[in-house]
């Protein structure tokens, strides 16, 4: 009886989209913003993977991120203070470039010491090809990229990639990682980074301690030692993003209950004024011997139809929107609609015509058939 | 079929009650090819409801096939409908966004025919009645007589034991008419059980038997 309820949605068109317009728009938003709001999760995990155990020191009241760090200078003593410290085994230091296309990060370019780079990445990044940056010690202005940013922009061994008016030598490329921040960026040395931002001091160091456990312990004593810095262990970065993600969450949670609001309104309002011109097809279904529950399943069917079908065109619409945040961001936020979010969506849909058909579904099946049958 | 001392009020109690039906007993056998006539108001649609099981009896029993239907749920009254009774409308009542063909697929899909024994069936019947060169057409692209003959095709889709038709010439002129009276002659000499309301004198005459109603009451 399914494809009679898919041919009645198509009886009054105009109506049927309006209808629709509200749950597709609705659950493309959903689509999206959760979309997003993982991808932003994904973000912060990748970095997390990067520092977990070790301390972020930099300037207080430093930039992050968003204003490439600005305002950020640790000298050599501050360095070296922090590697004297106990229970530290050592201090890392890294500088940060990014140039910017409009809003978005374009290029991103770490400076750090190419025999310390394990270290932060946690891992022994392959090469896709040409050297490792851990093979580059001793050399000058030459720069070793991911594997997304050589595809994104086309790059390869032996081209040249300006830096603030500095050229360097592309001389590796490394393999995927599936960590956002490393398969999107770049790696020079520190000391061309500092000769680039014409600086001598770093925008931050990484803290390595000798033990975990005594992360949050040695970043409180950087904080003592020298009120100058701010000390994050990945604990403290953790809860910052889970809270940055869990307000992300409860933003769509609350899109996804207007369009529960809007899109089941719209449905039951359609559904009524189908059930009222129809009252005389009724009766003759009544007629032919359709029991209460059949014309209950009819209406519900034609409700879930329209709602389907704006669920499946919402998911697109969301995905076209993921897709879109993706490539804003230069492909760092990885906006993904995976097959759980797909299912939930259009699963959230269907309920959507199942809560906005089931007072018409039974009103309808209600009618008296004779009074039905006279109905003018 | 049989009615025995069947009484019908509307709006039983108040001021507006009215009293359609009045003690009325009938019998109509099997294979009977029966016509109710009598004057407006006189309750000929309000019988053929309660004979159809579209509506229940204030007081009395009907019996359809020796069972009492009187005092059954609706959906059981559904079942029988579906089962046992087939109807014609003056005014057709098909769906007008189906075709031909659906719309007796749809009668078979009710009663829980599954899909290609339901189409299959349809198509057949509609060739009976005379339309298989209009299976794909809707409602609005058929006249009056071949609409009039899918609701025929789609009252026999489940096989009933009894054709109820309710003024079924009504809205038809002259020839459509006399077709559809030889249509439903040829079902009844077939060995279907035809009651039909009618205020039509040459309705009544190809019916063996006529009941006459006036006031509610059987004359």
């Amino acid at each position: 009886m399914l494809e009679f309820a898919f041919k009645n949605i198509t009886r009054q068109k105009s109506r049927t989209i309006l209808t629709t317009l509200g749950i597709i728009v609705g659950i493309a938003a959903i689509v999206a913003l959760s979309s997003f709001a993982e991808g932003i999760n994904t973000f912060f995990q990748a970095n997390m993977e990067m520092t977990t155990g070790k301390i972020l020191v930099q300037q207080a009241g430093a930039g992050g991120f968003n204003t490439g760090f600005s305002g950020s200078d640790i000298t050599d003593e501050q360095l070296q203070n922090l590697k004297s410290l106990d229970g530290v085994e050592d201090a890392v230091p890294m500088s940060i470039f990014i140039s910017t296309s409009g809003f978005t990060p374009d290029l991103i370019v770490a400076g750090i010491d190419p025999s310390k780079g394990s270290l932060l990445t946690g891992k022994d990044v392959k090469m896709y090809k040409g050297r490792g940056f851990e093979e580059t010690g001793g050399e000058s202005f030459v720069m070793v990229i991911g594997r997304d940013l050589a595809e994104k922009k086309g790059w390869d061994v032996s081209d040249f990639v300006k830096v603030k008016n500095r050229d360097f030598e592309i001389v590796g490329v490394m393999d995927r990682t599936n960590n956002a921040n490393i398969d999107g960026s770049a790696v020079v040395h520190i000391e061309d980074m500092q000769d680039v931002l014409g600086t001598t001091t770093y925008q931050m160091a990484y803290v390595v301690p000798e033990d975990v456990r005594a992360a949050e312990t040695i970043a409180d004593n950087i904080m003592n030692m020298d009120d100058t810095l701010s000390a994050s262990t990945s604990k403290d970065m953790a809860r910052q993003s889970a809270q940055v993600v869990n307000q992300l969450r409860l933003f769509t949670f609350g899109m996804g209950a207007i369009a529960a609001v809007v899109g089941g309104l719209g449905v039951l309002n359609t559904m009524i004024m189908a059930v009222m011109e129809r009252r005389k097809e009724i009766g003759a279904m009544k007629a032919m011997g359709a029991t209460r529950s059949k014309i209950m399943v009819h209406i519900i069917s034609e409700s879930m139809a329209m709602s389907l079908v704006g669920g499946l065109i919402g998911l697109a619409l969301g995905g076209a929107g993921a897709l879109g945040l993706r490539f804003a961001t230069g492909g760092s936020i990885p906006a993904t609609v995976t097959p759980g979010l797909a299912a939930i969506s259009v699963g959230f849909a269907v309920l959507l015509g199942l809560a906005g058909g089931a007072y018409p579904a039974w009103k309808a099946s209600k009618l008296d058939p004779v009074e039905a049958l006279r109905y003018e | 079929m049989k009615l025995e001392g069947v009484n019908k009020y509307y709006n039983k109690g108040m001021p507006s009650e009215v009293h359609v039906l009045k003690d009325v007993n009938l019998s109509i056998g099997h294979g009977d090819f029966v016509s109710i006539m009598g004057p407006s108001g006189s309750g000929k649609t309000t019988l053929l409801d309660i004979l159809g099981c579209l509506m229940k009896p204030t007081g009395g029993k009907v019996y359809i096939d020796n069972q009492d239907v009187s005092t059954l749920g609706d959906n059981e009254l559904a079942k029988i409908r579906g089962q046992k009774v087939g109807f014609i409308f003056q005014q057709y009542n098909l769906i007008p966004n189906l075709t031909a063909t659906e719309n007796v697929e749809l009668a078979l899909r009710i009663n829980g025919k599954p899909r290609d024994v339901a189409r299959s069936k349809a198509v057949e019947l509609l060739k009976e009645v005379g339309l298989d060169h209009r299976l794909n057409n809707k409602p609005s692209e058929l006249s009056g007589g071949e609409q009039q003959r899918v609701a025929i095709a789609r009252a026999l889709s489940n096989e009933p034991n009894i054709i109820l038709g309710d003024e079924p010439t009504g809205n038809l002129d002259t020839k459509s008419g006399s077709t559809i009276l030889g249509l439903l002659n040829k079902l009844h000499k077939r060995g279907y059980t035809i009651v039909m309301v009618t205020h039509d004198p040459n309705v009544s005459r190809i019916t063996h038997r006529t009941v006459k109603l006036r006031d509610g009451e059987i004359t």
